[in-house]
């Protein structure tokens, strides 16, 4: 018996530094994720392949999932569409605290009278979305069936729209074609997603560690984001109009956009001077209006979206070099 | 014969002269920019909130995380070329890498002290611009 206990705790340190030393090869893919399990009627009918429900099957999922998400310092929330709500709030991630969330989940609810408004809850949860850090991967538990209310293929374009940074993930419990095509539809929205069958990840470890990395992390380099800073775009005081100055240099930028031609998010961002809420409006304004501008000399306006950071802290702002700095328009490449 | 010899040096009088120094200015306005751009980079990294010297250390779970970010000064070139605006003469594409740098250890010193590895890029471009005889951005 001693032996045996030995052995198995020359085992676990064994797996313990393994998993250190994995650890230490692994780069974040994301900085957020957010687990969005589908409670709708059709998730509490069984699945008689894995003999179980389909919303216990994604229950075991998301639960292995949680497990084997390997510890780099994500963000973390998570939410449940039909009914839409959040289970766990938005903060540094805690395994634990998301392995307690999972099993509040319902896993054999009622059935009759509850319908997916998938979009809905895609809608209702898009506003805890907003304030992930970026980049966000969504991973979508469901069967893709019974939908009603707002479409969830053009609402999650809408989110992919007016928050670039996120990507849809998609486990697929589904039973039916109809709900295997709208998963399908959801999954096609942009490239970066990765969509799975639920079974398989229940089936083969592999399959789910595979997923895991293909969502969360990579063992490579880090894949580079690209930017264009522009310092300089200065406005009147207290204003939205750009001077001559600040519309040569967005001419300029108009024109590398232009050869470019990717989407991309303009991101306005103020120094540390006045209150959060006046630099968060005034950012907002400014990205709008410099959005508006590069429209006008000939960018298309579905290849932008501005959004107003507010205060940046990323240079000193007890100097008026550091200031200036903060104040700048980041034009990043999706 | 004499004649058309005469009026081949005005025309190069007229033109290779303003030619060859205008190429001169330009080699100059490159060379001043190549300097900006280091002066402006090294600046950039000193006024980095976070930076090599000063990480930020956080806690995660049992374990602590020092971050730092920094421009990669082997990672910098500019070029210019003549603007299209009426503002200014000259602007530059001046590109370079911005990496973040992450240790981790058991304690806050461990991590402070440990071996940064690269866990991000960002490939950045801006434009600065040639006015009044000098690069500013």
């Amino acid at each position: 018996m001693k032996v045996f206990r030995n052995a198995l705790a020359v085992a676990a340190l064994v797996m313990g530094i393994a998993s250190a030393a994995q650890a230490a090869d692994m780069i974040r893919k994301v900085d957020s994720f957010d687990l969005l399990a589908d409670q709708s009627g059709s998730m509490m009918m069984q699945a008689p392949d894995l003999k179980m429900t389909k919303a216990a099957a994604a229950k075991q999922v998301l639960a292995a999932v949680n497990e084997a998400i390997p510890d780099l310092g994500y963000k973390a929330s998570m939410h449940t569409v039909a009914p839409a709500g959040q289970v766990v709030s938005y903060g540094d991630w805690d395994r634990s605290a998301m392995s307690t969330g999972i099993d509040s989940l319902e896993s054999d609810g009622v059935i009759f009278g509850r319908m997916t408004p998938m979009g809905d809850g895609f809608a209702a949860n898009s506003g805890d979305y907003a304030s992930m850090a970026r980049p966000t991967a969504i991973v979508l538990a469901s069967d893709g069936a019974n939908n009603t209310g707002i479409d969830p293929v053009a609402e999650a374009a809408a989110i992919y729209q007016a928050q670039p940074g996120i990507c849809f993930h998609v486990i697929s419990f589904a039973d039916t074609p109809e709900g295997q095509a709208v998963l399908d539809k959801i999954a096609a929205l942009n490239s970066c997603s990765v969509s799975v069958k639920g079974a398989d990840l229940l089936a083969d470890q592999n399959a789910l560690n595979q997923f895991v990395a293909d969502v969360f992390y990579t063992t490579g380099a880090p894949v580079a984001e690209e930017a264009l800073v522009l310092h300089g775009v200065n406005f009147a005081f207290d204003s939205y109009a750009l001077d001559a100055k600040a519309q040569g240099i967005l001419d300029e930028a108009a024109a590398v956009l232009k050869e470019k031609n990717v989407r991309v998010t303009l991101e306005g961002w103020t120094d540390s001077i006045g209150s959060d809420a006046y630099n968060k409006k005034l950012s907002q304004n400014r990205a709008n209006a410099v959005k508006a501008y590069l429209v006008e000399q000939g960018v298309p306006a579905s290849k932008l979206t501005a959004i107003g950071m507010g205060k940046s802290f990323k240079y000193d702002n007890a100097t008026e070099e550091g200031r200036y700095l903060n104040r700048r328009v980041e034009i990043l490449f999706n | 014969m004499f004649r058309h010899w005469l009026m081949a040096v005005a025309l190069c009088g007229l033109v290779a002269a303003p030619c060859s120094t205008f190429a001169a200015n330009e080699s100059k306005i490159q060379a001043d920019l190549n300097t900006f751009a280091h002066q402006y980079v090294k600046s950039a990294n000193k006024r980095m909130t976070v930076n090599r010297a000063r990480p930020q250390v956080v806690k995660r779970g049992s374990t602590y995380v020092a971050t730092f970010t920094e421009i990669d000064q082997e990672t910098v070139t500019a070029q210019m070329r003549k603007s299209n605006s009426k503002h200014f003469d000259y602007v530059a594409t001046l590109s370079y890498n911005e990496l973040t740098f992450e240790s981790v250890g058991k304690t806050r010193k461990e991590a402070t002290s440990g071996q940064f590895r690269c866990v991000k890029v960002r490939k950045l471009t801006e434009l600065p611009r040639y006015v009044k005889g000098k690069w500013e951005n």
